[in-house]
């Protein structure tokens, strides 16, 4: 497979924060959103938060073991892209009006680690492989216990690169 | 034991993540149990890494992982896992667990060629054959698109005339009129058979045959179709009905019906559910319910101007009427009738009608006995229990049958039993028990005249079973196969 795209075309180290602030999910994902604006890739983080709320009432996005991978779809995305956070406080993480409407509630545990995943509404192919590299990734265990043990954004980075390289 | 192999296919709203990350979970549990999986994603890249046809052909059971519609009528005749993508992201292993379970289920059905279910792994696998040849010749022969669906419903269904029909000729071993005895195990007995198992029937047929069209969005505006069908009493006829119509509705909301992203959840739960049930039960009151009503009291007037006249044609109607609907409005016409009878003191038309509503399972029973090469697989099983149930005057065992391939069966034993009721009333036999079959026959003074009606009973039994032969040997050689799933 033609491995065009990169793991740096979709994430900056901007947008990697190990000590998210709040607790509270809405919060979080908003804070992300901001760090994907200040690196150019959305225009809108309010507006890309909603989305990404949005597709959380369709079902939590709160997959277990500790990772949320909040997602929105919107033309306030310039770039398709996707930011980091760590809490080691956890980040709770509740399934609130979650109708059974495909994705599983997943209840009220706390999550500690989140991508927030930005797509425009016409992603390029080789954008969402490596989303989707990413999201087969964080199935494995030794990947999210890497993900939580690296000290800085840039060995964040490092492993993500490494990790999601095709 | 070779690597078994399961196939499976994730799908999610945004099809971002969870259709990947249930990918790989899946992927990483199957490998954990041992066995070889295969992951269709269905991502907003689009369909990657896509079975086969061989894929699906050569795997031994299927998980869908989705949260939106996916196509399965690919994956007919294997033992299917239906999970949301959620479920397989958080528990894998389970999902692989029971998948490779149903997987050991149908092997094991197909492993002792003496068992009577044999061959239900090849007609399976035979089966799948067919529909996915089916599927593809599908603008070529839409009649075969509708024996398919025909078949899935009726396949469906047999477990339940079976088990209820036998329970309901158990009860009666007590005695014909054990039943109304409350606490009784006769009593028991009749519950689960005919108001439980029974009641099930056309809902079941009608519930498969719409999920056979259009999967999972079919089961639910199918079945309720379907007991509006034995609420309006249209019996089978009236299930096929409905079974068609939701399938097709449910089929044409989910390929029409275009939502926003963010609402696309609700389809599958609320609008398609709610849409084509409302459809399907309004259509089935009012354009189905209306002429059942009137073609029913318009018989029933008939029947009545028809008593006095002559016996030997009253017989022969009795008979076309028991056989032409099997518990719809033109059997109940005739039945209700002949019951109403019984009260003025007038039992011969209640004779006729018993040794009509015999003949069609026993005639068909007969059929597959002495011409097994006619009949799939699931109606030599259906065909044993139909003895039972012809002699215990359950004229449902036959509807499998006519359900499956109404064209050839229904005349068959509407010939059938024109000749049992014909040959009764010709002879004046009398019978003042309105059910029962062989139970009641052998009780002095509930009937005059044994013999006869023994002759009257076997006559329509061979007629129908000679009829069906000839009439199942014109099909062709492509079409039999197709009909007939597997080769034994």
């Amino acid at each position: 497979m033609a491995d065009t795209a990169t793991v740096h075309e979709l994430i900056d180290v901007a947008a990697i924060d190990l000590t998210v602030e709040s607790a509270e999910r809405d919060e979080a994902i908003l804070a992300l959103a901001r760090r994907l604006q200040a690196t150019g890739r959305v225009t809108n983080a309010e507006a890309v938060t909603a989305a990404a709320l949005e597709r959380e009432a369709i079902g939590s996005t709160n997959v277990g073991f500790g990772v949320a991978i909040p997602h929105a779809k919107s033309e306030h995305v310039a770039r398709a892209g996707f930011a980091f956070g760590r809490r080691a406080g956890g980040i709770r993480w509740a399934g609130e009006a979650v109708a059974d409407a495909g994705g599983e509630s997943t209840g009220d545990h706390d999550v500690d680690l989140v991508f927030l995943i930005a797509s425009p509404a016409q992603a390029s192919d080789d954008h969402l492989r490596i989303l989707a590299t990413l999201a087969r990734a964080l199935m494995h265990e030794e990947f999210r216990d890497a993900l939580r043990g690296t000290s800085t954004a840039e060995e964040t980075l490092s492993l993500l690169a490494e990790r999601l390289s095709a | 034991m070779a690597e078994r192999k399961i196939v499976a296919v994730t799908s999610c709203p945004t099809g971002i993540a969870h259709t990947y990350m249930a990918a790989e979970a899946l992927s990483k549990a199957g490998a954990a149990a041992g066995a070889d999986v295969k992951v269709e994603t269905r991502g907003s890249i689009g369909a990657e890494n896509e079975l086969t046809a061989a894929d699906i052909a050569a795997a031994d059971a299927v998980i869908v992982a989705a949260d939106t519609a996916v196509p399965e009528e690919r994956f007919a005749g294997k033992p299917v896992i239906h999970a949301s993508t959620g479920q397989a992201i958080k528990d894998s292993a389970s999902l692989v667990a029971r998948a490779l379970a149903g997987a050991d289920a149908a092997a094991a059905a197909g492993a002792s060629p003496a068992a009577a279910g044999s061959s239900a792994a090849t007609a399976a696998s035979g089966s799948y054959l067919d529909q996915v040849a089916a599927a593809k010749a599908e603008q070529k022969s839409r009649q075969k698109g509708a024996y398919r669906h025909l078949l899935t419903g009726v396949s469906f269904m047999i477990p339940f005339v079976v088990a209820g029909g036998i329970l309901i000729a158990l009860s009666f071993a007590f005695g014909i009129t054990a039943f109304e005895e409350e606490g009784t195990l006769a009593a028991a007995l009749f519950e689960i058979g005919a108001r439980s198992a029974f009641a099930l029937m056309v809902p079941i047929l009608s519930g498969y045959i719409a999920f056979s069209i259009a999967d999972r969005p079919g089961l639910a505006p199918g079945m309720i179709g379907g007991v509006i069908a034995g609420s309006i009493g249209a019996g089978f006829l009236g299930g096929i009905i409905s079974g068609f119509l939701a399938g097709y509705v449910a089929l044409w909301l989910v390929r029409n019906i275009k939502l926003p992203k963010a609402a696309q959840g609700l389809l599958p739960v609320l609008i398609v559910p709610l849409i084509s049930t409302a459809a399907v039960g309004l259509a089935m009151i009012y354009v189905v319910g209306e002429p059942v009503q009137y073609i029913n009291a318009r018989l029933t007037e008939f029947l009545q101007g028809l008593s006095g006249g002559s016996a030997l044609v009253l017989g022969v109607i009795l008979g076309v009427m028991m056989a032409f609907d099997m518990g719809g409005p033109v059997n109940k016409a005739a039945y209700t009738f002949s019951v109403g009878l019984l009260g003025s003191g007038v039992n011969e038309p209640m004779a006729a009608v018993m040794a009509a509503g015999m003949t069609p399972p026993l005639g068909l029973a007969l059929a597959t006995t002495l011409w097994p090469r006619r009949f799939t697989e699931e109606e030599h099983e259906a065909g044993r229990a139909a003895w039972v149930l012809g002699a215990s005057f359950i004229t449902e065992g036959a509807i499998p049958f006519a359900a499956a391939d109404p064209l050839r069966v229904l005349p068959s034993i509407i010939a059938g039993s024109a000749v049992a009721g014909a040959i009764s009333m010709a002879a004046g036999i009398e019978l003042n028990a309105p059910h029962g079959g062989a139970f009641v026959l052998a009780i002095p003074n509930v009937l005059t005249n044994l013999p006869i009606y023994l002759v009257a009973i076997a006559a329509g039994s061979v007629v129908t079973a000679v009829t069906v032969a000839t009439l199942k040997r014109r099909v062709s050689v492509g079409e039999e196969a197709a009909v007939a799933g597997a080769p034994a």
